[in-house]
């Protein structure tokens, strides 16, 4: 339904492969400083060194030398909506943004490809000091600020694809919410791969000042392609004292992609920080949004879904690590597998000595639709303080006949009668989410639901 | 509960290579004389239908060598289910000493009942429990070096302790392992249950008891490859001073198991040190314990039940509180609750146990 590809002129792109002239050439294109080069370089080099990983979804057919790392598009950024061309709009419209929804939203980041073009941030909000930018504007606009927490906590040496993405990446959200300014609204982002064959290598960063509070959105969408695309992001939140940071991610790609994302929060004493983290689609997804609570009294909550469909591998959770005393921590998951997908729970919780009368939950659920598919759980826990009480549960189980039964009883068919368990079964991720997701994710669920009668 | 008189202490030299066992029990003359013990060769000559079968059943039964066979009452009669069975405690002792550094595979016969005490002086062992159609077989495996003379603790404490424990079930058949693991060393305990035979049981029941510098690993795995088999693991720990256990279990469930009714939990208590207020922050260096946790599951089946929990957590305080208030001090009310959550789970035997 979203997987109609459309005829692209693409001003600028780099060969395929990676090298550091390449390296050098996007930096040179984006015009970035002495320091982002050489930041990059190193990174590079760091990923040449390090060894795909062995653990987790099955890597051996990404080919890192078939990969476009940059493509800029032909527009550039506009401000307005009325001036974004209606090729573009056609394929927002597609994604199934309606422009009404600009009214809800307090600002709309659109990446197409591996650019932003279209940022809108309500006027209120830019005039209490939020920052709400690509972050390649962000280097250029504000390098202080910028080169005060970028890469501080997702270094390129953390793993493989976080150095890819440290050498080559383009486009994604900077966010910069000034002391004690609480943005009720979410700001949203959408991101697209489009060219086929085109990695795309968003950065995020999103800066939450004493006592402020945002609600971050993004969603995925991609359109088919035959050979296969890499997605590598990374993604740092700084929660600073008291602040409040939840980031939705609704993601939707194409069963071609590889999307292997690193994301990784701080919090520091009092902050909370959710990542409420829906998959769907791609080929491969190894994603782990972690949480480290680094103050006392900070809060952290993942939930998270996963759906994987045939030749599907979801590999993704959560880590929690608990530095400090009384930190509270949540993690809800809940997987399904159908048409031989495989949808697997990788989680760590940690508690280290010093995170004295710290408290978890983690509770990872998996629903099994047919007899083909797989549901694994790798889960992992480490207390190293006695005064830490924590608990892990999982469940597996299939639509049981019971359920369905019940619900045909009452008049619907067998497709919604699962379509409805199905619903429930994902109701804790549903109900933490903008309303007009809620209204997506349960469409895509349906959708999902259907040919998949046991 | 036990039954005495039927007690057998195997020991013994049977002369021609191969080892026997004396029996000693009290009483009639019971189907205990039916106890093969016996090289594996010496397996496959005197049984070779029935010892080719058996080992053909799993590739791991390829590298025991000494075969422990108690046989059913007459292995002539065919198998009627329902059939009244004959209880048989065996203490594994004598013979195990001479043993112990062998790898040994008990085979369960058709339809029989057994209970197996082993308290086996040394963990260096590999043992397999092989159960044919409808047995039942209960193993207490108890090691606890604070018992013991302090020469001999100090002796076993530099060696290192490995520990495979293999668990094969047939048909109808039903194992339930208790294990009791108290103030030693344990840095690899492996306990595999493969569940062969449809509508088999397996239940695993651990327990660790750790303290000072002592460590335990242990690896659960629990296969599940054909239909309506069921496997419970419990493995409950409580940790002083600077323990430190490792829970690692893996749930497999085949495509070809419908039915499968598997469940993995790992409690562990970590016991603070003398007082555990944040005031006491002195004695951290004394209150190291740790506890990890990965209790996985790879499922590929959707006509199961499977779950797993895990649980880190101090003694409920309080629970300490009201025993304090009748009277008890600290340590003692820890020592109760402790007692508690160790012994709740193994069904009534933990006076036997401990």
């Amino acid at each position: 339904m979203l997987d109609k590809k459309q005829a692209n002129k693409n001003t600028f792109k780099v060969k395929k492969g990676l090298n550091r002239s390449i390296v050098t050439q996007i930096s040179e294109q984006k015009n970035e400083p002495g320091w982002m080069t050489d930041f990059r370089l190193e990174a590079l080099a760091i990923f040449e060194r390090m060894p795909m990983p062995t653990w987790g979804a099955d890597l051996s057919d990404l080919d890192p030398n078939n990969i476009y790392y940059y493509i800029k598009p032909i527009e550039s950024q506009k401000n307005a909506w009325e001036d974004i061309p209606d090729k573009i709009k056609t394929t927002f419209d597609k994604l199934g943004i309606p422009e009404a929804e600009q009214k809800f939203l307090a600002g709309v980041g659109a990446q197409y490809e591996s650019e932003m073009v279209y940022k809108k941030l309500k006027k209120k909000w830019e005039e209490k000091g939020v920052l709400f930018l690509d972050t390649g504007t962000a280097l250029k606009e504000h390098p202080e600020l910028f080169k005060k927490y970028f890469a501080t906590i997702i270094p390129p040496h953390d793993n493989k694809f976080a150095a890819l993405n440290s050498a080559v990446w383009s486009g994604g959200s900077f966010v910069y919410v000034p002391e004690k300014v609480i943005i009720d609204m979410p700001l949203q982002a959408y991101f697209r791969i489009n060219a086929a064959q085109m990695g795309q290598f968003e950065r995020t960063l999103i800066i939450a000042e004493p006592g402020s509070s945002v609600h971050y959105v993004e969603g995925c969408s991609a359109p088919l392609h035959r050979t296969n695309s890499l997605h590598s992001a990374v993604v740092e939140l700084v929660a600073l004292k008291q602040s409040h940071i939840r980031y939705t991610t609704i993601q939707n790609w194409s069963n071609n992609v590889y999307n292997l994302v690193t994301k990784r929060a701080v919090a520091h004493a009092k902050a909370h920080v959710e990542w409420i983290d829906g998959n769907f689609g791609s080929k491969v997804t190894m994603k782990y949004p972690s949480i480290i609570l680094q103050g006392e009294y900070a809060k952290g909550q993942i939930i998270s879904i996963a759906v994987a469909g045939s030749g599907q591998h979801q590999d993704a959770g959560g880590k929690i690590i608990h530095c400090a005393p009384f930190t509270k921590s949540n993690i809800i998951s809940k997987s399904m597998s159908k048409g031989g997908g495989r949808a697997s729970y990788r989680g760590l919780l940690k508690v280290t000595k010093e995170a004295k009368y710290s408290e978890s939950k983690v509770q990872c659920d998996a629903l099994l639709l047919d007899e083909l598919s797989r549901s694994d759980t790798y889960p992992t826990v480490i207390v190293n303080e006695s005064s830490a009480d924590i608990g892990h549960e999982a469940s597996v189980s299939k639509v049981s006949e019971e359920q369905l039964f019940y619900a045909q009883s009452r008049g619907l068919s067998q497709q919604a009668a699962r379509a409805i368990i199905v619903n429930g079964f994902i109701d804790a991720f549903v109900k933490e989410l903008p309303m007009e997701y809620a209204v997506e994710i349960n469409r895509l669920i349906a959708m999902e639901m259907e040919g998949s009668i046991g | 509960m036990m039954q005495k008189k039927n007690l057998a202490i195997i020991s013994g030299d049977r002369g021609d290579g191969s080892v026997c066992m004396q029996e000693n029990f009290s009483g009639k003359e019971s189907s205990l004389k039916n106890i093969f013990v016996g090289t594996k060769q010496l397996f496959l000559n005197i049984y070779p239908e029935y010892a080719t079968h058996i080992l053909k059943t799993h590739e791991s039964l390829a590298s025991y060598e000494y075969i422990v066979y108690i046989k059913p009452e007459s292995t002539k009669s065919p198998a009627i289910k329902f059939q009244t069975t004959t209880k048989i405690t065996v203490t594994i002792s004598a013979l195990f000493e001479k043993l112990a550094k062998e790898k040994i595979l008990i085979v369960v016969g058709r339809n029989l009942s057994v209970t197996i005490h082993d308290t086996l002086p040394d963990l260096h062992t590999s043992i397999g429990y092989w159960l044919d159609e409808s047995a039942t077989c209960t193993v207490l495996y108890k090691r606890d070096l604070a018992q013991e003379s302090s020469e001999q603790k100090s002796i076993e404490q530099d060696n290192v302790q490995s520990v495979t424990i293999n668990c094969y079930t047939g048909r109808h058949s039903s194992l339930t392992v208790y294990f009791l693991i108290a103030n030693i060393v344990v840095p690899d305990l492996k306990i595999n249950c493969y569940l062969l035979g449809e509508y088999s049981n397996i239940q695993v029941d651990g327990a660790f008891m750790l303290q000072n510098r002592q460590q335990a690993t242990v690896s659960i795995y629990q296969e599940h490859l054909v239909s309506h088999t069921s496997s419970n693991v419990m493995v409950k720990s409580a940790l002083r001073d600077s323990a430190y256990i490792c829970y690692k279990g893996l749930i497999y469930i085949g495509t070809n198991a419908p039915y499968t009714d598997a469940v993995q939990n790992n409690k562990n208590i970590i016991v603070a040190g003398n007082g555990d207020s944040m005031a006491n922050n002195n004695n951290v260096g004394e209150n190291n314990a740790r506890a990890h946790s990965i209790p996985s599951l790879e499922i590929l089946n959707n006509e199961v039940r499977c779950a797993h929990g895990s649980a880190v957590g101090p003694v409920d305080k309080e629970q300490l509180f009201v025993l304090q208030s009748r009277g008890l001090d600290q340590a003692q009310a820890t020592q109760v609750l402790i007692d508690g959550f160790i012994g709740t789970h193994f069904n009534g035997l933990w006076p036997v146990i401990k």
